[in-house]
């Protein structure tokens, strides 16, 4: 038998081209797809979800159980005058009937405060402990307010589940806790356009309710000290999505300027059982025990 | 390039055996088809978008192999065999290979 | 964060020792396929008639797996669809090895050539998505040696 192997060539079954121009190729390409899709995803997730009307988004919210996380009971006269301030700020922003906004304490050291579905509004002990007077602690809860006013709580989560939805469908995971993960209690993500909107709202809240705006950048002033102390870097700016607290100042500043809106005023002192009431829910829990 | 999967060409000898030849090609179905091909897998049919990607890459594959015949010298390839595995999830190899052949009296 | 470093470096191990080893074994295959060319293998069925062979069955396997560079690029490629470009190699390295582990096994019985050569491959990893590829190439042919 007539028989000779000749030499093949190589490279006819593999391409030469070098593995990273490849890759870098890809990595850009996949990068811009998903910035695009989950921008785009977020978009109009956040805009159907603004259709649901507010009756809906207090069912949704209905699904958890609040009171569980929250100590309302262990400090009633303070969730009473939280509620009352509440009150009179959902007046003063003009709320429509249907979205009642409950006030709820939350005993614990983290300084922070947020609102989620349902109209429900958190404050930590830690972050209330730090106010210097009512004026600021109005300031908290007409930001947080103006949060569920503009829906942003129901939009950030409709973004959130459509892009969850969409992750899922291309890594091929079943992540079947799509709302479980997204809770009441974890504070959900705000764009900083909303994070601006809601300021500029408690701006106007202070002046209606005040007269003058005193007292509202102490809010910031709080955040920005506690980054300092805790030695947090702030995080670049683009990438994080609440502005920088010397920012939030700066647009407040500009803000009252532009309206003529004074900066200075007599503050309202906070009452009297405040610093009690806060110092004694932080020691409930021992008596429990 | 005479390409058979017979062991023979009814009425051409082997002059020459030039042994083994062989193509591949590797490829990936993008994330749109799998989620179109997701919502087929509801309704039943044929997928489309997957039946010409498989054949485009058995085309390449066979080109790659009519290459590889070419560098040796061959006129025909005899006996020719398609192979198809899945590597990873979404993408699939179509392998093919046949013997490399000079066959009397061919162009 | 951490996550992204870890991916980051895993990514540069994966090429930098996947493609010291890819050189390093075609290196290896092409000098062993320069010896092993006097052994002819073909997918042809039928032997030659001028005169009486031993028959043996005689096959090669190798089982490879990726490096997690290739994975990543694979994983990047799913998405957009087309040539798995970082696959070909793996692939094209495995069945050569395999051709070539059949031949020396024909070689050691003692055979002159190998006949009907068939090659078979199948993804042996978990039934995840995650998990890399592991892949095993068997190559097997009947090896012929003159009595």
């Amino acid at each position: 038998m007539n028989y000779e192997n000749p030499h093949i060539p190589e490279g006819i079954n593999t391409s030469e081209e070098h593995p990273l121009k490849n890759f870098f190729i890809l990595l850009i390409g996949s990068v811009v797809l998903i910035v695009t899709l989950s921008v785009v995803l977020a978009v109009s997730g956040g805009w159907l979800a603004s259709k649901i009307p507010f009756s809906a988004e207090n069912e949704i919210a209905g699904m958890y159980n609040v009171d569980e996380d929250v100590d309302d009971v262990n400090a009633p006269e303070l969730t009473a005058y939280l509620q009352s301030l509440t009150d009179q700020i959902s007046q003063a922003q003009n709320l429509p009937d249907e979205m009642k906004i409950t006030a709820h304490y939350i005993d614990s050291d983290t300084v922070n405060a947020f609102a989620t579905i349902g109209g429900h509004v958190f404050l930590f002990r830690g972050l209330l402990e730090k106010l210097p007077n009512e004026n600021t602690l109005v300031t908290l809860l007409s930001h947080e307010i103006a949060h569920v006013k503009y829906r942003h709580p129901i939009k950030s989560l409709g973004s959130g589940i459509l892009v969850g939805i969409a992750i899922s469908t291309v890594t091929g995971s079943t992540n079947s806790d799509l709302l479980g993960s997204a809770g009441l209690l974890s504070s959900l993500k705000f764009g900083r356009d909303m994070e601006q909107q809601s300021d500029e709202e408690a701006m106007i809240t202070l002046q209606a309710l005040y007269g003058h705006l005193n007292g509202g950048t102490e809010l910031f002033k709080i955040f920005q000290n506690m980054r300092e102390e805790m030695d947090i870097d702030e995080p670049v700016e683009l990438f994080s999505t609440h502005p920088l607290d010397e920012d939030r100042i700066a647009n407040f500043t500009q803000v009252a300027k532009d309206k003529g809106w004074l900066e200075a005023g007599n503050v309202t002192p906070l009452p009297d059982f405040f610093e009690a009431a806060l110092a004694s829910s932080e020691y409930s829990d021992y008596d429990i025990d | 390039m005479f390409i058979s999967n017979l062991e023979f060409m009814t009425g051409k000898k082997v002059i020459k055996h030039l042994g083994l030849v062989q193509g591949s090609s590797v490829r990936a179905k993008h994330a749109g088809r799998d989620i179109m091909a997701g919502l087929k897998n509801l309704f039943g049919g044929e997928l489309k978008g997957y039946t010409e990607l498989l054949q485009e890459s058995r085309e390449e594959a066979t080109n790659r192999m009519i290459e590889q015949a070419q560098a040796t010298g061959a006129n025909a390839i005899l006996n020719v065999r398609f192979s198809t595995s899945s590597i990873t999830a979404g993408a699939a190899e179509i392998y093919v290979y046949g013997t490399a052949v000079i066959l009397d009296g061919l162009d | 964060m951490y996550e992204l470093v870890v991916t980051l470096i895993l990514i540069s191990l994966g090429y930098f020792f996947g493609r010291r080893a890819e050189r390093k074994h075609y290196k290896s295959i092409i000098a062993r396929e320069k010896i092993m060319n006097s052994l002819p293998a073909m997918a042809s069925r039928m032997p030659p008639q001028d005169g009486n062979y031993d028959q043996m069955l005689v096959s090669g396997s190798v089982v490879i797996a990726n490096d997690y560079f290739k994975m990543f690029v694979a994983g990047l490629r799913n998405l957009f669809g087309g040539q798995m470009r970082s696959y070909e190699t793996l692939l094209d390295r495995a069945r050569r090895e395999a051709v070539l582990r059949m031949k020396e096994k024909a070689k050691s019985l003692g055979a002159e050539m190998v006949f009907n050569v068939k090659y078979e491959s199948s993804n042996i990893s978990g039934q995840t998505k995650k998990k890399p590829p592991i892949i095993e190439v068997h190559a097997y042919g009947t090896a012929l040696r003159k009595i």
